[in-house]
């Protein structure tokens, strides 16, 4: 079964129910009967006031024998009116929800029932086992939703109304009043305030029992101790760049056994959606068994770009006037001196907006707005609430499926579309063999003219379907440097992007390709014509 | 008096919150949202997501009817409803929640049961008046509230959607007896250039147009593909008795003919001569002469399009025969004046698609849509193109314009139809839909077991040995149904008469086998069967946000009357994630 691939989840599972035969710890730890407020503290916080509360239950912590908890929990209680302060490890503040979810109510009751009620096509479920799960899933699994937005506001509500209670949230961005009209967990009040913040503080002020740690960060600001911890990572991520980054990260923690063979408690699943418009897709991506992110890279296109000569030359649409302005106009006439154009700062808009509108006119061209402005500069995809609503909860009942067995987990692509009627489609979607990242990549053979220039060359594995390097570092095989898209090398690489091929390399040359946002390295070998 | 449905603008601060979703259904549509009021009865977990989802995007007016007490009800993680500090009904505290969502819509509640008050067809009737839309969660469609809640909302013109969550499975029926559709925002249609029948403006700006006269190359290779084959068409015409190209012989003639225009000094890539080949067999797909899609056809030989006998121009509802005193709506929030009604849009929407029947009848072709694609071409020759194109638009909508009045004054309406929708009418006229679903009511008793069989066939349903299957809970469902009606309570909702459960199941979705003429004793759907009684009519809350997320979509598409409603049964199977949709 497509289920047992999960066996990171299920050993973790049997471990439990064989702990902890038959009970539940329902009395391990009884919240005081008192007020109380909890501050969670990331494990990274460079405050020097909470330095020394890190040491000290860093000692706790190897007194007790306590498994890694990342963040430490700040508890004041308020006993008598004596405030006193203690600090707590995260597994014990959780307050007990163990009779609320037992006593069935619908949301949790549905779910108890069940894990104690198997069926002729749930065959991976083990009704015996229903108690361990629950602890498992309430007080042991550790999940990672990747984004708070529009997905990610509905994913946070959907696990922890399916149970899950260890939670992580990343997102590096603040609120903004156009998220309000799906990013349900935000309020006008929020907007500037980071959502990772915000959306956790929610949930955790909604659901008993339940912490969300907020993470106000880049995704690649975390290593693979960190993304180790987890035992499921959902990702609801608009951009493809970081999709593809977090897929290589989560297959490059996959161990082998010393017979080459996979060592499937290292595998960390991934669930991952998006959506455009009234479409959407959810997917589990099993590192090294099933296909990953970069297999499928070609069914997320890169946007389209007007080509230079007609945006220069023959506009015809308002929208190849807005390109102009922002590809050309904005570094040419630097109109707020040397910044990078920002579409999140009104006066950028405004300045791009008008510098666009005049081209027009000076054409002829009619349909420049201010919305289709941002929506060229700032490549807005379509968004509204139902979309995610459908996608998010597509992606937490695989994630609830995979730690419970309550049913099959779907093999293992499913695409939605609601413009014309309901469609949906699972599918399973094949490996590619030669994927650079969990396949055996093979050298790409790329047949140039000598006479083409190094900027044409890059352009062109810029928009290559598997390559789409932005930020090139190009290496030949002697050992000399091509090109260095990043400093201190690129000062010294920049003449060589108007000479031809011809004078830099030879035919049959191969070439080292490293990106610093891409995750892995190609070998690539140029041919002439 | 029709209540206008003219665009208004949105306020600088509406159209930033909203700026997201006015990507994908535009200012006429949030307007129409905007104007829209929703009830809801039943506020269970499916109901709740589904109405977050439409309040979040600023739907007009809600109104929910629930009687529950939450006191009643076992501790529970319904998100909504966790404020220790919410009220007692549950109407009432969801309505709260709701309202801090999003203030800018109008919120009110009933807290009681609706059976408590709408006891007969009649007062179901006088109940849906005053809505655009009823949305009725977890009730099992043989409910008699639904009976009658159907009956009146087919005979009132209200578009109801019934939706429903059993453990893993869930199931959306959508029924309104004429849904209009003025923009199904189909995007592989391909543009309607005219080049088979070209205007006269086209047709003069090809004739001046001398392909081998023009020495610059750069001029040459910018001419627009669309004169390229306005010009080939016209000399294919020539010699072929004014016929278009209509066999594969032909159209390779053709292609020659288009090949053969290219001028020796144009070099041979030259992209527009390929642009223009490359639409030479794309054009003839839509180029029977004055072709008009068959989705567009449907709307045009309507009856309600016939400008002379068409009873669809005004809203005619009969009023309600009795007097029915409902208890009284609790308004969370400052009511509207009045709900915008789906009958008075659709008023407007047949009074123009007769004026465009005119408008066919006297041309003999749909009005030109005006929009232009992105084709090689300088700025020029472009823009004089597209203005050519737009002009024409613009005539010819002032023609349906003409005869939209002409209805008007000949009949004696009172209805006012706004120029711009005249206008954006014509514009997507292509895109124009109708659609028109059976009655819940009527499917109890004789459904559409054909529509069923080819559904379930396709997708491996009726093969015993399939797994994964979406379309065996359909007929299981309806198999529940009388579970339900016999015994008053859901199968496997009491796990100590479980396997006698599973018995009655197993006989009851035998009688519905029966129905479909399929054999009641093989083991086709008998693992199926199991897994509902198993399900025991549990919420679980993703199988909740999911069909949730779906209700609030096909109930915004048939609002904004935009993209296709879905027609007009959904089954999803969570358990594998899989889904089927027929015509119920
Ligand atoms: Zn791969």
């Amino acid at each position: 079964m497509f289920n047992k691939l999960c066996e990171r989840v299920y050993d973790q599972r049997r471990a439990m129910s064989a702990e902890v035969p038959g009970s539940i710890p329902g009395g391990r730890m009884q919240a005081p009967v008192v007020k109380w407020y909890d501050i969670s503290l990331p494990r990274r916080h460079s405050s020097v006031l909470f330095t020394f509360f890190v040491a000290f239950i860093d000692s706790l912590r190897l007194m007790f024998k306590c498994d890694r908890v990342p963040f430490y929990h700040l508890r004041v209680v308020k006993l008598h009116g004596v405030v006193s302060f203690f600090i707590m490890q995260l597994e014990e503040a959780v307050r007990d929800d163990v009779a609320e979810w037992r006593a069935g109510g619908p949301a949790w009751g549905g779910l108890d029932h069940l894990l104690r009620n198997a069926g002729p096509l749930s065959t991976d479920l083990n009704p015996e086992a229903a108690d361990a799960t629950q602890t498992f899933l309430r007080q042991h699994c550790k999940i990672l939703i990747i984004g708070a937005g529009g997905l990610g506001c509905e994913l946070l509500k959907d696990v922890a109304l399916s149970g899950f209670r260890h939670i992580n949230v990343i997102d590096l961005d603040t609120i903004d009043v156009s998220n309000l009209n799906r990013q349900f967990l935000f309020t006008e009040a929020d907007i500037g305030k980071s959502k990772a913040h915000v959306a956790a503080q929610y949930i955790n002020s909604r659901i008993p029992g339940c912490r969300v740690v907020p993470h106000h960060a880049n995704i690649m600001s975390f290593d693979a101790q960190f993304y180790q911890q987890f035992n499921i990572v959902i990702a609801g991520l608009d951009s493809v760049e970081a999709r593809r980054w977090l897929n290589a990260m989560l297959v490059s923690l996959v161990q082998f056994n010393p017979d080459g063979s996979v060592d499937r408690s290292s595998v960390i699943p991934l669930i991952d959606g998006g959506t455009e418009g009234f479409q959407g897709q959810a997917r589990i991506i099993y590192p090294r068994f099933t296909s990953c992110f970069e297999c499928t890279l070609s069914l997320f296109p890169p946007q389209q770009n007007y080509p230079f000569c007609t945006i220069a030359n023959t506009p015809r649409l308002p929208e190849h006037c807005i390109e102009y302005a922002h590809v050309i106009l904005w570094d040419k006439l630097k109109p707020f001196g040397d910044v990078k154009l920002n579409m999140d700062n009104a006066e950028h808009t405004k300045w791009l907006y008008e510098t666009a509108k005049a081209r027009s006119e000076h054409f002829g061209i009619q349909g420049v707005t201010l919305r289709l402005t941002q929506g060229v500069a700032k490549n807005i995809i379509p968004a509204v609430a139902s979309t995610n609503a459908i996608v998010a909860a597509a992606c937490a009942n695989e994630a609830l499926k995979m730690i419970s067995a309550i049913a099959a987990n779907m093999d293992n692509y499913m695409m939605y579309n609601g413009k014309s009627g309901v469609y949906t489609y699972t599918y399973k979607n094949e490996k590619k063999p030669d994927c650079p990242v969990c396949g055996t990549p093979q050298p790409k053979t790329f047949q140039v003219s000598p006479k083409d220039s190094l900027a044409e060359f890059l352009e062109q594995i810029a928009i290559d379907p598997d390559i789409r390097s932005k930020k090139p570092f190009l290496r030949s095989s002697t050992g000399k440097t091509i090109y260095a898209s990043t400093s201190p090398l690129r000062e010294a690489t920049q003449s060589n992007l108007k000479k031809k091929l011809g004078e830099l390399i030879t035919s049959g040359t191969e070439l080292t390709l490293a990106d610093k946002d891409l995750p892995f390295i190609r070998t690539l070998i140029i041919n002439y014509k | 008096m029709a209540h206008r449905a003219a665009q208004q603008p949105q306020q600088p601060q509406q159209q930033r919150r909203y700026d997201r979703q006015l990507r994908i259904w535009g200012d006429a549509g949030q307007s129409a949202l905007r104007a829209a009021s929703l009830c809801a009865i039943s506020a269970t977990a499916a109901a709740a997501e589904a109405i977050k989802n439409l309040v979040l995007p600023a739907i007009g007016a809600l109104t929910l009817v629930d009687g529950t007490d939450l006191r009643q009800l076992p501790p529970t993680a319904h998100f909504f409803l966790s404020s220790p500090q919410r009220p007692h009904n549950r109407a009432h505290a969801l309505v709260a929640a709701l309202h801090a969502l999003n203030s800018d819509v109008r919120t009110s509640f009933i807290p009681h049961h609706a059976h408590e008050f709408i006891d007969s067809v009649s007062a179901a009737y006088a109940f849906v008046l005053r809505f655009s839309l009823v949305l009725v969660a977890d009730m099992p469609a043989s409910h008699t509230l639904v009976r009658f809640l159907s009956q009146a909302a087919f005979r009132a013109n209200v578009p109801l959607v019934l939706l429903r969550c059993h453990g893993m499975i869930g199931y959306l029926r959508v029924q309104a007896p004429t849904l209009c559709v003025l923009n199904a925002r189909q995007d592989d249609l391909p543009p309607d250039l005219c080049i088979h029948a070209p205007f006269s403006h086209l047709q003069a700006l090809a004739d001046a147009t001398d392909l081998n006269a023009i020495s610059d190359t750069t001029q040459l290779t910018h001419v627009p593909f669309v004169i390229i084959l306005t010009k080939a068409l016209q000399l294919f015409r020539a010699q072929n008795d004014q016929k278009l190209p209509a066999s594969p012989q032909q159209n390779k003639l053709f292609e020659n003919i288009v090949r053969s225009l290219r001028p020796s000094h144009c070099p041979a890539d030259a992209l527009n001569f390929e642009e223009a080949l490359k639409r030479s067999n794309l054009r003839l797909c839509y180029s029977q002469v004055n072709h008009i899609p068959p989705s567009v056809q449907a709307v045009l030989s309507h009856p309600n399009a016939d400008p002379r006998t068409s009873t669809a121009f005004s809203v005619q509802l009969e009023s309600p025969n009795h007097h029915h005193v409902f208890p009284q709506i609790v308004h969370y929030t400052k009511p509207r004046p009045a709900a915008h009604r789906i009958a008075e849009q659709q008023a407007r929407f047949w009074l123009i698609a007769a004026a465009v029947n005119m408008f066919v009848n006297e041309a003999g072709r749909l009005p030109v849509r005006g929009s232009l694609p992105d084709m090689t071409a300088d700025t020029e020759s472009y823009l004089n193109l597209q203005r050519i194109y737009s002009e024409k638009a613009h005539k010819d909508a002032k023609r349906v314009l003409h005869f939209v009045h002409a209805i008007v004054d000949e009949r004696g309406l009172d209805l006012d139809v706004d120029d711009a929708l005249v206008i954006s009418f014509c514009t997507n006229v292509h895109a124009i839909r109708v659609h028109s679903t059976s009655s819940i009511s009527d499917e109890l008793d004789d459904w559409n077991v054909d529509a069923f069989k080819e559904a379930a066939m396709l997708e491996g349903g009726l093969d015993p040995s399939g797994t994964g299957k979406a379309s065996p809970y359909y007929p299981i469902l309806r198999a529940v149904d009388l579970f339900h009606r016999a015994n008053g309570r859901y199968p496997g909702s009491d796990t100590v008469v479980k396997d006698n459960d599973i018995a009655l199941m197993h006989g009851y979705v035998a009688t519905v086998k029966e129905q479909l003429g399929l054999q009641s004793n093989t083991g086709l759907w008998r693992h199926e069967t199991e897994e509902m009684v198993r399900y025991a009519n549990t919420e679980l809350h993703n199988v909740a946000a999911f069909m949730g997320g779906i209700a609030a979509q096909e109930i915004t598409k048939i609002l904004t009357q935009q993209f296709v409603p879905l027609d007009n049964t959904l089954i999803v199977n969570m358990a594998e994630q899989s889904s089927i949709t027929f015509a119920a």
